[in-house]
């Protein structure tokens, strides 16, 4: 139940909020469907529990990734895999490429952004 | 009880088969207003107001203990009735604020409803029309239609979303979606005391942003899903998303949410203050909202409902609700109109204060509280050159039934039609226009003549106005 689910990194009123955006039911009712709106949006654009978590320290996925993997497409393989759980597609590895130009760090984190606001991301997971 | 009528029709999906409807696919590619449309009835919209508040107090106010007061055997002793005007009486001890803007209140006491049910109520209050549960689907509510009808309106530097909730979640129906219509004209809903709202971007983060959305299009092109396996819900939240970048980069949108602390004290720190508070910032910001729905939650004082020892009375809710909206509109008030220097915000906001019904008049019940009461109740009217110290309508000596509307239909009661046939109205929409590109091929009425127990008239409450 998302109830129990470990609290994400940051705890405290941003989260239950978020949560809640989300439909998040609460101990009483049955669960709440909530519409999707702009400020689900907003907030997966913008939210620090977002934005933090694509960040590339504290051993993050990103920063792990970065550390282990073997070249750019094997980079940007696993950041589809770990995100979509699938592998990019040919038309999607040059535009993830040149994404990582000129600083790999930022834009790997850019990529990561990018995949968990996309409608793949925001619909099947 | 927090049902929304999208749970309520999961269970009910051989319903929905009904007429081989599937809201899914239908509208991935519409444009982004149906086009068949038509008059049904000539109506001379006044088009008074750019701006259009609801405020709702949902569980119900009690209207015997506020703007229809009649004293009985339940009324406590501490309300300190005064006598505002010649007709007028109103409790100091509860609406000491609005004791003093009477002067731009217009009452109206003679609404009736058909509903006693909170979740039907509210969704009445929301949608303008009964729940009907075959249709609900795609019946948009009010705002959103009130969105659909402004998007020709909006200019090119208007990124706040055209219609704006506060607290539409704490309702009992939850926010309505927009039915028929595109998912862009659905509501933004905020809940100020749970935190939800506001989000400020600082300058590197607005750059950090611009790449990855960027790169989020870039992907998005090249990602080969073409148009077709797209449902509504997907293409919809495209449509969020190119919002929700534009309101982000927007430095207006914080700063509508910036509340100092004597503001936060003097509106109330609560949902209808808050509610209030975030309205007022959104008119004086003219940046695309034109119409907010306020709910004021916790009114259903079916126990104890003059109690001080317990969190929700009656006292508490008139108190927060007389704060909230008195200050709204003495802010309005003396806020000058950009656009016409002769008016204040005031005079082009049109507000209603409404609740889905009201309580049980005569003494109070075996909990010492006032159960569901639909055969009358009241509403107040302001701005948009609502003429105000006006009493509309009548009820028997105990707020038991209506004996007056106070209005050309004198023995009709008034419904929750009218008033938003007022709304539409103030607002330059033609509320008897009806939309037939719907997905049962049902035309949609704006106002609709059908009640669910009645034929209803359609017609404005003109006399609010002269």
């Amino acid at each position: 139940m998302v109830m129990e689910m470990p609290d994400p990194k940051l705890a405290g009123a941003e989260s239950t909020s978020f949560m809640r955006i989300f439909g998040q039911s609460n101990r009483d009712d049955m669960p709440k469907k909530t519409l999707p709106s702009a400020l689900q949006a907003m907030l997966l654009m913008q939210s620090s529990l977002v934005t933090e978590r694509v960040r590339a320290r504290d051993n993050s996925r990103v920063e792990q990734l970065l550390k282990t993997a073997t070249n750019d497409t094997d980079l940007i393989q696993r950041i589809y895999l770990a995100t979509v759980s699938r592998k990019p597609t040919a038309s999607e590895i040059p535009v993830a490429k040149k994404a990582l130009e000129p600083d790999r760090l930022h834009g790997a984190e850019n990529l990561q952004w990018a995949l968990i606001n996309s409608p793949e991301f925001i619909f099947s997971y | 009880m927090q049902k929304t009528i999208a749970d309520l029709f999961t269970s009910r999906r051989d319903l929905l088969k009904l007429g081989g409807y599937g809201l899914l696919g239908a509208f991935a590619d519409q444009a982004l207003w149906p086009v068949r449309a038509r008059a049904a009835g000539k109506t001379n919209p006044r088009g008074c107001a750019r701006f259009g508040l609801v405020v709702e107090l949902a569980g119900a106010i009690s209207h015997v203990d506020s703007f229809d007061f009649k004293e009985n055997a339940g009324t406590p002793k501490d309300l300190d009735v005064r006598q505002i005007n010649s007709e007028l009486y109103l409790s100091h001890r509860l609406f000491p604020e609005l004791s003093t803007e009477m002067d731009k209140i217009a009452i109206l006491r003679s609404m009736k409803s058909h509903e006693v049910v909170h979740f039907r109520g509210q969704y009445y209050t929301q949608a303008g029309r009964p729940l009907n549960p075959v249709q609900a689907p795609e019946i948009p509510s009010v705002g959103s239609v009130i969105s659909y009808e402004f998007e020709k309106q909006r200019r090119e530097a208007d990124t706040f979303p055209t219609y704006i909730g506060c607290n539409l979640d704490t309702s009992g129906c939850g926010a309505l979606s927009t039915g028929f219509l595109h998912p862009r004209y659905s509501v933004l809903d905020i809940n100020l005391k749970a935190g939800i709202g506001g989000v400020a971007v600082d300058a590197d983060a607005l750059k950090v942003l611009a790449e990855r959305y960027r790169l989020l299009g870039e992907l998005e092109k090249v990602s080969g899903q073409g148009a077709q396996g797209r449902d509504r819900a997907f293409s919809g939240f495209r449509s969020f998303q190119d919002s929700a970048y534009s309101i982000l980069r927007d430095p207006r949108w914080p700063k509508a949410f910036a509340i100092t602390a004597p503001e936060r004290a003097r509106y109330g720190d609560n949902e209808v203050g808050l509610g209030c508070l975030l309205a007022r910032n959104l008119i004086q910001a003219d940046a695309g909202t034109r119409y907010i729905h306020v709910v004021h939650p916790d009114w259903d004082h079916h126990k104890n409902i003059f109690t001080p020892t317990v969190k929700s009375n009656h006292y508490v809710r008139c108190n927060e609700v007389d704060r909230a909206v008195a200050n709204l509109i003495r802010d309005l008030g003396v806020a000058r109109s950009p656009r016409d220097p002769a008016k204040s915000l005031l005079d082009e906001t049109f507000i209603a204060v409404v609740s889905e019904f009201g309580r049980t008049p005569g003494p109070l019940n075996g909990v010492a509280g006032r159960h569901h009461y639909n055969l009358a109740y009241h509403a107040l009217f302001a701005g948009a050159g609502v003429k105000g110290s006006r009493i509309l309508g009548k009820t028997d000596a105990a707020g038991e039934t209506v004996i007056d509307s106070g209005w050309r239909h004198k023995k009709m009661q008034t419904k929750t039609e009218n008033v938003y046939a007022t709304m539409y109205s103030a607002l330059g929409i033609d509320w008897r226009k009806e939309i037939l590109d719907t997905p049962s091929k049902r035309a949609y009425r704006y106002v609709d003549v059908l009640g669910a127990t009645e034929f209803v008239m359609d017609d404005e409450i003109a006399e609010l106005f002269v």
